[in-house]
């Protein structure tokens, strides 16, 4: 048996994490589920309804990315597992944590001065593009960390679809309607790769040391 | 070479206890299937490593199938750390010459 790579193998969990599909499905489907409440929520009249509808609508959206990660969770348990192996991923180190945070605070901090510098039409127009370069360079950083070509990919259909909903439609609209269109591109990866998944791992009776 | 811990130093426990450095505990299907061992020579390797000390074996059931879930130790932990560093200098010392 040759030496193992160790940095090769180092990688292996968080593959394991992408290898059914199921997190791209629920990332999309989640997509779908923000862009369309979105979309609904400029169609209801402007009265009770409307002040209703949006008391309501952004905590559920909130509270639904939680049960998303919750529900990406228990389906592995119930698909994953009993086919591939069982495994409890490690938590993040503090250092992790903290430099996430702060990737995060940077980011909104940036998208909060440019909305509050900038004329709101602009800002309105050059949204779409902004979230699917942001959307994008995601994908590609997830592709090449994890070697899933499939991430690379989505991101060529992350930049396609912003270009394509900006041209067609603009304001707030256009982003909502990108996070729509890119859901279900995700959530048809997703699906794809889960149905290949199941085909290639019956669930098997391996076990017993 | 003698300092390096002859126990991890065999390919197959390296990678074993390499994949379960990565993770906080995993069961022995994803061990089988992503060590590509036989199921036979996981158990040997396993059983070395855990009269080492260094791996954790729980045995239990889920319905009617029989789970195994392992673990690393800390002491398997602090020695493949070692194991690392000990590795990170003999290729720097032999780079050098």
């Amino acid at each position: 048996m040759p030496h193992p790579d160790l940095h090769d193998i180092a990688r292996r969990p968080v593959q394991y994490w992408n290898i059914d599909g199921l997190p791209e499905l629920m990332m999309g489907v989640l997509w779908i589920v923000m862009g369309g409440a979105w979309l609904i929520g400029q169609t209801v009249p402007h009265d009770w309804r409307w002040n209703a509808y949006w008391l309501i609508v952004p905590p559920t959206l909130a509270l639904c990315g939680v049960a998303a990660i919750w529900a990406t969770r228990r389906l592995k348990e119930r698909v994953t597992f009993p086919r591939a192996g069982y495994v409890e991923w490690r938590q993040p180190d503090r250092r992790t944590r903290f430099l996430v945070a702060a990737a995060v605070v940077v980011a909104a901090s940036t998208l909060a001065l440019l909305v509050l510098t900038s004329h709101t039409r602009s800002v309105e127009q050059r949204a779409p593009a902004v979230i699917s370069v942001i959307l994008s360079l995601s994908f590609v950083v997830a592709g090449l960390k994890q070697r899933a070509p499939h991430y690379l990919a989505l991101a060529a259909v992350a930049v396609a679809l912003g270009m394509a909903v900006g041209s067609m439609t603009t304001g707030w609209d256009s982003m909502n309607w990108l996070f729509v269109a890119l859901g279900a591109a995700c959530a048809l990866v997703g699906a794809v790769r889960l149905a290949l998944f199941l085909r290639a791992h019956p669930i098997s009776a391996v076990e017993g040391l | 070479m003698t300092d390096l811990d002859r126990v991890i130093h065999e390919p197959a426990r390296l990678l074993l206890v390499a994949l379960l450095a990565g993770v906080r505990e995993a069961d022995f299907l994803w061990m089988l299937r992503e060590s590509a061992l036989t199921k036979g020579n996981l158990s040997n390797h396993l059983a070395k490593l855990e009269e080492a000390g260094y791996v954790e074996v729980e045995k239990s059931y889920k319905g009617k199938i029989p789970l195994t879930v392992l673990r690393l130790t800390r002491q398997g932990k602090t020695a493949f750390e070692r194991y690392k560093k000990t590795l990170n200098g003999v290729l720097a010392k032999t780079g050098n010459r």
